[in-house]
């Protein structure tokens, strides 16, 4: 080779290295956090009250009771559980585009569970995602969260794992298609979407804020449902709690956008929801939303919600564009008012199996739970919500006089629940829906477990 | 035509068939002779109601069982045909000096056949087995 050519070679290489660095760079996007541009330090060297562990109540309690408190904050265990399986035994199954994947055994079971475990092989799971094995999880496992984690809350996590009875249940095998079966690839996204950095305290912002940043951010993982994800798949928080679609449901914008986000909640609406799945005026958590408030968020210290408030409100507005900017008025209150749809089974649908819960003008007779004037599943365009908990219902636990819906799926077909869909988000939403059978084929897909 | 219980009917369902394979009922007419008539009215009224139940048996009378568990528990999964979808039903009774034949489930034992004939005029799709399923008989489909 000639010189000039070598020459030549050199500098497409380093052009293309730069341009693959900056690609990265861009696409990469900043932190969870970043919004926040306090002066950051060390958790060693922050002088407010510590923002990470347990609240002071727990302080004193045993590595076992306050693992108890950090995993629920951390809802190990609704992924961790298989519908009807033995609690934190595994095997729910995550259907994504290019395959399926099954959340694994966590009991201290030694042959199919966590149970030869050591400290650090569990440390490299919770903030980087490298199995004791040396294999690579998916971030479906949200260690790009769960990183920000320190040592002694993530050890106190597995002293109360420990504590559980073990579970012999080997984990299923998982299905995706090459190249996304590849596991060792999975260390090349890790390097570019895994900051693996403990949580660092914002000294410009209140001990409550830190609390509730540590709480959302590395615990309670919010944004791996609210913050839409990148080609890549990580998370991508310039749109940070912008909302996404997430296993089929919906998650809704959270971010301190006035119209389409939690900007306009009032301090009591959002810890309502928090702690009890249901604000007035604000619809009532379902699907996935449901489980986070039923076995993790209702068990938070009054304190621990307050914070995670106090953070939310900081988070930067970012307008969700496909939705409507005004919230639609209860209905009519007799059926022949009002909107509805050109297709009269929509409404047979609901006249025969809704209305007697949810009443014609979408303020419930019978709880505030079934209430479905204000919330944003109706308003919704594209119903993606309506539809999955027509089709899978929901079964609530908190609070005690919560009351849960059937699921209507396995004896409504896809055009009945595209129609009712259709009916619900033109009646009671501000923009009616547009859903096909096709569509709601395509959703019960995204949520079914077989 | 069929004896049923003592009695004999006839009975000819008009339905249609739509793209999802969803049937609306448009029109059933039934004749029965049962005998001698002691109360037409009661007649007519058991058999309207013995036909919407035995239609709904065949639209969505479907019990699954998974590990020795019926799946169904309720309206939500186990449906009944609604006041909106009943067509409309024309019985007549057959004026008879016989002695009187059951008539509480004649309606029940002639919706399921004669929708199933129906739909096999519609679509030309011989179901075998009922509750109806609608994945035969959608998009057109024939036999």
């Amino acid at each position: 080779m000639s010189p000039a050519a070598r020459r030549i070679l050199i500098s497409v290489v380093v052009i293309v290295v730069i341009a693959l660095v900056l690609g990265a760079w861009i696409i990469r996007g900043p932190g969870p956090m970043a919004f926040a541009d306090g002066p950051k330090v060390a958790l060693t060297d922050y002088r407010g009250a510590n923002p990470t562990g347990v609240p002071v109540a727990l302080a004193q309690a045993s590595a076992v009771e306050r693992g108890a408190y950090l995993a629920r904050a951390a809802d190990c265990m609704v992924c961790h559980t298989a519908q009807g399986g033995k609690e934190y035994a595994g095997g729910l199954a995550f259907k994504l585009p290019f395959g399926t994947l099954y959340s694994t055994n966590i009991t201290p079971d030694k042959e199919t569970g966590i149970g030869n475990y050591s400290d650090q092989d569990f440390l490299n799971v919770i903030h980087r995602g490298i199995r004791e094995d040396g294999a690579r999880l998916y971030p479906a496992m949200p260690f790009p969260s769960y990183t920000y984690m320190t040592d002694a809350d993530a050890l106190a996590i597995k002293a109360y794992l420990f504590s559980l009875p073990p579970v012999h249940a080997p984990d299923p095998e998982n299905t995706l298609m090459f190249p996304f079966n590849q596991r060792w690839a999975m260390s090349f996204w890790s390097v570019l979407f895994n900051p693996d950095t403990r949580f660092e305290p914002d000294t410009s912002k209140s001990p409550e804020w830190n609390r509730g940043a540590y709480l959302a951010e590395a615990l309670a993982h919010c944004g791996e449902c609210h913050t839409p994800r990148n080609l890549a798949f990580a998370l991508d928080n310039r749109k940070k709690f912008a909302g996404a679609v997430t296993a089929g449901w919906r998650a809704f914008n959270i971010s301190s956008d006035k119209a389409t986000g939690a900007g306009a909640w009032r301090n009591e609406d959002l810890i309502s929801y928090l702690s009890i799945g249901h604000a007035d005026g604000h619809g009532t958590a379902a699907g996935p939303m449901g489980e986070a408030v039923d076995h993790s968020l209702s068990q938070l210290a009054p304190e621990d919600i307050r914070a995670v408030v106090a953070y939310l409100r900081t988070v930067p507005a970012t307008p969700s564009t496909d939705l409507p900017a005004t919230l639609a008025p209860p209905a009519p209150a007799s059926h022949r008012d009002g909107r509805g749809t050109a297709d009269a089974r929509g409404k047979m649908v609901f006249e025969g199996a809704c209305v007697s819960c949810h009443g014609w003008s979408g303020e419930s007779p019978i709880s505030p739970f079934a209430t479905l004037t204000g919330a944003w599943s109706v308003n919704d365009p594209s119903a993606t919500n309506v539809a999955q908990i027509v089709i899978s219902g929901t079964r609530r636990e908190t609070p005690e006089d919560a009351i849960s819906m059937p699921a209507f799926g396995n004896a409504y077909s896809d055009v009945e629940i595209a129609a009712v869909a259709n009916y619900v988000t033109a009646r009671f939403g501000s923009k009616g829906s547009q859903l096909t059978a096709k569509d709601v084929a395509e959703l019960r897909k995204q949520t079914s477990q077989e | 035509m069929q004896p049923s219980f003592g009695s004999f009917i006839a009975t000819v369902v008009e339905a249609e068939v739509d793209e999802q394979g969803e049937v609306h009922l448009h029109r059933v007419t039934s004749a029965v002779d049962t005998g001698i008539a002691v109360n037409p009215d009661t007649i007519v009224a058991q058999l309207e109601g013995g036909l919407i139940f035995g239609l709904t048996a065949a639209l969505y009378g479907e019990i699954t069982i998974d590990k020795g568990r019926v799946q169904q528990s309720n309206f939500h999964d186990y449906r009944m045909l609604r006041i909106d979808q009943v067509p409309k039903i024309e019985v007549h009774v057959i004026k008879s000096g016989e002695a009187p034949g059951g008539i509480g489930e004649t309606g029940v034992t002639a919706g399921p056949p004669a929708l199933r004939n129906a739909i096999y005029a519609a679509t030309g799709v011989a179901l075998r087995r009922l509750p109806i399923d609608r994945a035969l008989i959608a998009g057109g489909k024939k036999a």
